[in-house]
């Protein structure tokens, strides 16, 4: 499943972040293999991704979401 | 005295603009233009022996820059050398989220860089179950680390004093980022080259791609993999976290202020604060401004002389001063509620909550913050929208922010609203000047939204726009950064905007008081031309034909055919070109013309209604015109500051002139079709 079509409010593990140009850049964030992340809220209107990773809090966009691979 | 230089870095919103304040006081200086932390900062301070200073870097994310802001950073830290080199480094993490702080940390220190580690927030940290074992991680890795809270004050002496001693060694020199057959790949190649930094070498080949027979793709993942377990390993062995302490106010708040129905509302409720505060709050000071001024001109009249230096000083200097002072309390109560949604967190979830609206348009989440600051003033819109990584989308916030109106517009509204309704209300209080002036508000963001559509087919997507922006904790803003805030903004805008507006009222004036031939020998050709006149008729007769031949009335009249069709004559003509200085200048020159012109002690307003047309013998401020000059001023470029910081930021001829044509031509065509059909 990925990122970008699931549960609000659930704990999710990232299995792996798909090979695109700011894949690195996602991976700086803490988004890697094994990390836990919790999907706070999404923005209506298929906006951004509200999500909790570790102690910090980052918003991303659906499009963004999509090349994240949850186990 | 001996002296040390030292930087001021970390991820945004860990707190680093309150420790520098904290530790320079008032001993600071900032280039111009300045958004929060947007310019290079720098200050100073003394302790012991030693006269330290202090620069502030914008807060960055990564050492692979995203956004201007960034690659300003990393540049500065690639390049440390020459004069400014620096010392050391502060480096500032936030003691509640330290995790990605020290994923930054560990590269700077692979830089090569001499750091000490600020922990702030520790108090919030405690009060949250997190305990923080400093001593551990000062071994690790091989620098001093201090506990501070920069908003409390705790900890800054202690920052002071180990900003002094040199730092322990670190427990292993291996670069951890790499894993081995890479690593001598590296390795070798530093060997080759002679690099003194192995990590500096490793950034010239995954950012410029220095070995080409390298994949960057994976020495990039492969860093960012390592590191993380790195960084995992410290905090577990010296982070503890006590989860009966974790009160989570955030989390809460954010369930309220990022929902899809409420998180609007309160959105748009925030905005009707502000702009209610700007308009209404704003009046009284505004008034005793104006009150102020005219009690100063009248009283300079009364010392001095009268001469044309008096009236240079009375009608030239004054009313230009006047010009820029009127609009400090708007800019400071704008300033005011900015400083708060940044300092508070706020503005990132308003990020959040815009984000797709925005990208329908061309825009990010990020351009709403610069787009609500134009509506003060569109210099510091453009400044602060370096913080939007995507050029495309950074490059229509800058050509539409000027569309929305700035508060140089509201004195000209006001004026031409004023002549063009009486003020009556409806419904009993509602002021349908009031209504005309929202109307125009909403003009401006209607037309930047049809602008910033156009431009998103024009310019090409030459990169990828992507979008992560990180949530900080709320906090209670600390007044300190709020008056900070609005200190060096207004300072700003009265210095920048108040050159041009100043020059521009002595350079009008000059021109409006000399002439060639006919303006020396007015009274001649007058008398000539009128012989029959009592003599207060002839001396009217003389001022208005002394402007007319004026340099500036010639002026005004070369471009008459040009404005014509618009329903202006040649002394709207000399406003129009004096305001491209500055659009406020309009009012000002209006009342300059209009006090050359007549004998009597009239307002502003009196002045122009009783104004005819030179050319059609109707009134000048008619119906018609008055929309026309209402629609130029919404669309028109005249702001020399804004093209100035157009050119500045996106370091183009070319979109400098395209903002400015096509604004120009905007303004010309809207306001000719409304007069045509009007009149």
């Amino acid at each position: 499943m990925k990122l970008s079509n699931c549960q609000n409010n659930t704990q999710y593990t990232v299995k792996e972040v798909i090979e695109c140009d700011f894949d690195c850049k996602l991976m700086e964030y803490g988004i890697i293999p094994g990390a836990n992340v919790l999907v706070l809220n999404k923005a209506p209107f298929n906006g951004p991704v509200y999500l909790s990773i570790g102690t910090q809090r980052i918003a991303i966009r659906k499009e963004e979401a999509s090349y994240i691979v949850l186990e | 005295m001996k002296n040390l230089k030292v930087s001021l870095i970390g991820n945004p919103n860990v707190g680093k603009t309150t420790l520098f304040n904290r530790l320079c006081g008032v001993n600071q200086k900032t280039g111009n233009y300045p958004g929060v932390t947007v310019d290079k900062k720098s200050g100073k301070f003394k302790h012991l022996d030693y006269q330290i200073e202090v620069t502030d870097l914008p807060g960055f994310d990564s050492i692979y820059p995203k956004s201007l802001d960034e690659e300003l950073v990393v540049n500065f830290l690639k390049n440390n050398s020459g004069t400014d080199k620096i010392n050391k480094v502060v480096f500032i993490a936030d003691g509640t989220n330290i995790k990605k702080n020290l994923y930054l940390l560990s590269q700077i220190k692979d830089l090569g860089y001499d750091i000490v580690l600020a922990i702030n927030m520790i108090d919030i940290a405690k009060r949250k179950g997190i305990l923080i074992d400093t001593e551990y991680l000062s071994k690790e890795f091989g620098i001093h680390v201090v506990s501070i809270s920069a908003r409390k004050g705790d900890g800054i002496d202690e920052l002071k004093s180990a900003l002094l001693l040199d730092s322990p060694a670190p427990k292993s020199e291996e670069h951890r980022y790499l894993k081995p057959e890479n690593r001598k790949i590296l390795q070798d190649y530093v060997e080759k080259i002679g690099a003194k930094n192995s990590y500096q070498t490793f950034l010239s080949i995954t950012q410029d791609n220095a070995l080409p027979e390298v994949s960057v793709k994976k020495w990039k993942s492969e860093e960012a993999i390592l590191r993380y377990q790195y960084v995992r390993e410290i905090l577990a062995n010296g982070i503890k976290i006590d989860k009966s302490l974790a009160n989570d106010v955030t989390s809460k708040l954010d369930n309220v202020l990022m929902h899809k129905v409420w998180g609007y509302l309160i959105f748009v409720g925030v905005l009707l604060v502000i702009f209610q505060s700007v308009f209404s709050l704003a009046s009284y000071p505004m008034g005793w401004i104006e009150q102020f001024f005219s009690w100063f001109q009248g009283s300079v009249q009364s010392v001095l002389s009268p001469g044309s230096f008096t009236s240079f000083i009375t009608e030239g200097l004054i009313p230009g001063l006047e010009g820029v002072i009127i609009f400090v309390p708007q800019i400071v109560i704008l300033f005011f509620f900015f400083a708060l949604l940044d300092e508070s967190g706020y503005m990132n979830r308003i990020i959040f909550l815009m984000d797709r609206v925005m990208q329908k348009v061309g825009m990010s989440g990020k351009s709403v913050v610069p787009l609500i600051s134009s509506f003060a003033c569109a210099v510091p819109a453009i400044m602060a929208t370096r913080t939007i990584e995507n050029k495309r989308e950074r490059l229509i916030t800058i050509m539409v922010a000027p569309l929305l109106t700035c508060s140089a517009r509201l004195p000209v509204y006001t004026i031409l609203i004023g002549l063009l309704v009486p003020d009556t209300k409806v419904l009993g209080f509602v002021s349908v000047q009031a209504l005309i002036l929202l109307a125009m508000y909403l003009l401006g963001v209607i037309t930047s939204a049809i602008a910033a559509l156009v431009f998103k087919f024009i310019i090409k997507n030459k990169y990828r726009s992507f979008f992560i922006t990180e949530m900080p904790r709320y906090l209670l803003p600390s007044m300190k950064n709020v008056v900070f805030t609005i200190w060096e903004n207004t300072k700003a805008f009265v210095w920048n905007a108040g050159k041009i507006i100043v020059a521009a009222s002595i350079i009008l004036y000059v021109l409006g008081t000399n002439g060639g031939e006919r303006f020396k020998n007015s009274e001649e050709y007058v008398l000539a031309e009128y012989p029959s006149l009592t003599e207060d008729e002839q001396s009217t007769k003389i001022s208005s034909y002394e402007l007319e031949h004026s340099y500036l009335g010639m002026m005004g009249k070369s471009i008459e055919p040009a404005i014509e069709p618009l329903g202006y004559d040649w002394k709207v003509g000399i406003a129009l070109i004096s305001s491209i200085a500055a659009r406020e200048v309009f009012v000002g020159t209006m009342s300059i013309i209009y006090s050359i012109d007549s004998e009597e002690d009239l307002s502003i307003m009196q002045k122009l209604e009783k104004e005819t047309n030179s050319n059609t013998g109707k009134p000048t401020f008619n119906f018609a015109t008055c929309i026309s000059l209402l629609l130029f001023y919404a669309f028109s470029l005249q702001c020399m500051s804004t093209i100035a910081v157009t050119y500045k930021e996106t370091k183009s001829f070319k979109w400098t002139s395209i903002q400015f044509v096509y604004m120009t031509a905007l303004a010309y065509i809207v306001s000719f079709i409304a007069y045509q059909l009007l009149s």
